[in-house]
């Protein structure tokens, strides 16, 4: 199998070369092309035709959300490219701004727990994959607030139905929550049905489609009418 | 200046004041040159002379009240003043009453000038007596005079009295309300002024603040966080390396301390630029010291006994001196500095003057000025900002600060919180 060939960006000279030897050393995965800025991202990204983009979410020129400006940029141009956003907010509104021109092939990993690779290796993979990687810090910052406020609709549900919720706002799979949990695929579709029902949200099978639905269901806002795929 | 007594509107009242006392001085002279000449153009030499003649006794007592308004004494001045038009009018329409028609103006006169001048208890009083001689004075002129002086004088000089001096008596009444009209717009203008400049201040406040918050989260992004990601980054690598090369891991961990180090001054210094902590535990001068060690460029200091201050004026002033030194390194390119700060009596200075390029104060970007003006004005003081072309800046100010005597001894016993 070829290796996942793969732009990495990042302004931090010691961040870049630390993230360049952490992924060479991983089997299936290869830089291609290092960058400082946003310009410099775009411009790879075309010549080099990578299979991922991991980029920082905030760069030069403007120190704003480049990641982020950068990966609703290229869906257009290569709807193909995986995107991670590195990033170091736990904030849900930029995960969801990632979010917000489509899930497919997707990725939000924070900053701080980069050196473990496995996890960086398997946001990459799943992006690649066309699927979606909401870091689970982020989403469980997003349950606890959530849980918090009053007349949570969270506390209808049961331990497990939590668990399999917060497994699904990080992007995976029934089969990827049905082997994290240790239960069977079967198992995780009729928590998942109980919890779209008690949460009146519109079941959604598609992964990509789910994780959205779900993260703007725990960010508060109206979730499942207006969900682009 | 601002004068000692009720007056609160300072020394434009005192000249608004001043100029009346001179009108009405000048009026009583004029009548009272009038009165004498027509004693002698006319038979009723006795009582009209003797009339004359107390009339510029009047105007001496008048012109006495500008002595103690120089003193900035206004309301002696308006006793002296409203004493001697009541006595005036009293005489008159006593004895030559023919003319109590000027006299009832010049009865009410005092009140008018006096709203321009007092307040209070001390207005009430001159309303008053003012309306009371004014009352006197009509009665009087009901009675006619004891002296049967009115038969005597010709009609013509009568009426030319009163057709010269109505109009003059009248006109001072008028001016006086005037005047008073004038200052309480001007002082009402000034306090909506003030109010907007505050209102502007206070966003201004808002603006830096956030601008402030902004560029420590900037600082502390790019700066402590993102290397200790990357020494999280070097911390992995160093574990792989120590089971195949332990010399190369021994190399990478040397380096790593390195960064944490790095990591630890970045950090400091962001932390000392929020806030000094030498500045609240020793105070201004210790504080100005550090910042000049600190600073690339030469700074020759010229401190005295600043002494210990509240919170608010020891970080204005700081933050001042800082901001004025780091623009002088960043826009002018000067190769010394010069920084003082000194108490005086009741204030406390410092000045920041530098060698370099200058910039045309009227059309610099204001806004680096600005905060520094409201950092000094929220705590009641002011910045002076001097500076041309290929000349060098000066940035002086002042804030007041209790003096010695009322504050005791030095140190953290002074401190007002």
């Amino acid at each position: 199998m070829a290796a996942i060939r793969i732009v990495l960006a990042e302004d931090n000279l010691l961040v870049r070369e630390g993230l360049v030897s952490l992924i060479s050393a991983v089997d299936d995965l290869e830089v291609v092309a290092t960058c400082a800025n946003y310009e410099e991202l775009i411009a790879a990204a075309q010549t080099e035709r990578p299979d991922v983009v991991l980029t920082d979410i905030r760069m030069p020129p403007d120190h704003q959300d480049e990641g982020i400006r950068a990966a609703n940029e290229l869906r257009d141009a290569q709807p193909e490219l995986g995107v991670v956003v590195l990033s170091q907010f736990v904030d849900p509104a930029y995960a969801l701004a990632l979010l917000d021109a489509g899930t497919r092939g997707r990725g939000y990993v924070l900053k701080e727990r980069v050196d473990e690779v496995d996890r960086l290796a398997s946001a990459i993979r799943t992006v690649h994959g066309g699927g979606s990687f909401i870091d689970d810090d982020v989403v469980e910052a997003l349950v606890r607030a959530r849980t918090r406020m009053a007349d949570s609709p969270l506390s209808t549900l049961s331990a497990r139905e939590l668990d399999v919720l917060r497994e699904m706002a990080t992007g995976a799979t029934n089969s990827v929550i049905a082997d994290s949990l240790g239960v069977s695929e079967h198992a995780v579709e009729k928590h998942s049905n109980a919890i779209f029902a008690k949460l009146h949200l519109t079941e959604d099978l598609e992964v990509n489609r789910r994780v959205k639905a779900v993260l703007l269901f725990l960010a508060g806002e109206t979730a499942g009418a207006d969900v682009a795929g | 200046m601002r004068t000692s007594t009720s007056s609160a509107l300072g020394a434009e009242a005192g000249a608004r004041l001043r100029t009346i006392i001179l009108f009405d001085v000048a009026a009583a002279l004029a009548g009272s040159v009038f009165t004498v000449v027509m004693a002698f153009v006319t038979d009723a030499t006795e009582w009209l002379l003797a009339t004359g003649l107390f009339i510029a006794l009047i105007a001496g007592t008048m012109a006495a009240g500008l002595v103690p308004l120089r003193r900035d004494d206004p309301w002696t001045a308006l006793l002296w003043l409203a004493g001697s038009n009541w006595a005036a009018a009293l005489w008159s329409a006593a004895i030559a009453t023919f003319a109590w028609p000027i006299m009832i103006q010049a009865a009410l006169l005092p009140a008018a000038v006096g709203a321009l001048t007092v307040r209070g208890p001390r207005l009430t009083v001159l309303w008053a007596m003012s309306f009371a001689v004014a009352c006197l004075v009509a009665f009087l002129g009901l009675t006619q005079d004891v002296t049967g002086l009115s038969d005597d004088v010709p009609g013509w000089t009568k009426t030319s009295v009163l057709l010269i001096f109505l109009p003059v008596m009248s006109g001072l009444v008028v001016l006086a309300a005037v005047q008073s009209s004038v200052q309480l717009h001007s002082a009402l203008d000034r306090a909506i002024e003030s109010q907007d400049e505050l209102r502007r201040s206070r966003s201004r406040v808002v603006v830096a603040t956030d601008r402030e918050r902004r560029r420590i989260e900037r600082d502390l992004h790019d700066g402590a966080q993102s290397r200790l990601v990357a020494i999280n980054l070097r911390l992995r690598h160093a574990r792989t390396l120590l089971e195949t090369d332990p010399v190369a891991a021994s190399e990478t961990l040397e380096l790593l301390r390195e960064e944490l180090l790095t990591a630890q001054t970045e950090l400091r210094d962001l932390a000392r630029g929020v806030y000094p902590p030498v500045l609240t535990q020793h105070g201004l001068a210790p504080a100005i010291q550090a910042a000049a060690d600190r600073c690339p460029v030469p700074v020759r200091l010229d401190i005295g006994d600043a002494g210990r201050h509240s919170d608010q004026v020891e970080s204005a002033v700081y933050f001042c001196v800082l901001e004025a030194m780091q623009n002088a390194i960043k826009h002018a390119r000067c190769q010394a500095i010069a920084v003082g700060l000194s108490r005086g009596d009741g204030t406390l200075r410092f000045r920041v003057r530098d060698d370099g390029a200058g910039f045309d104060a009227d059309i610099a970007d204001r806004s680096g000025l600005d905060n520094l003006r409201d950092r000094l004005g929220a705590v009641g003081g002011e910045l002076t900002i001097r500076s041309t072309p290929g000349s060098g800046t000066e940035i002086t100010g002042w804030v007041p600060v209790p003096t010695r005597d009322s504050a005791g001894p030095e140190g953290p016993a002074e401190r007002v919180v």
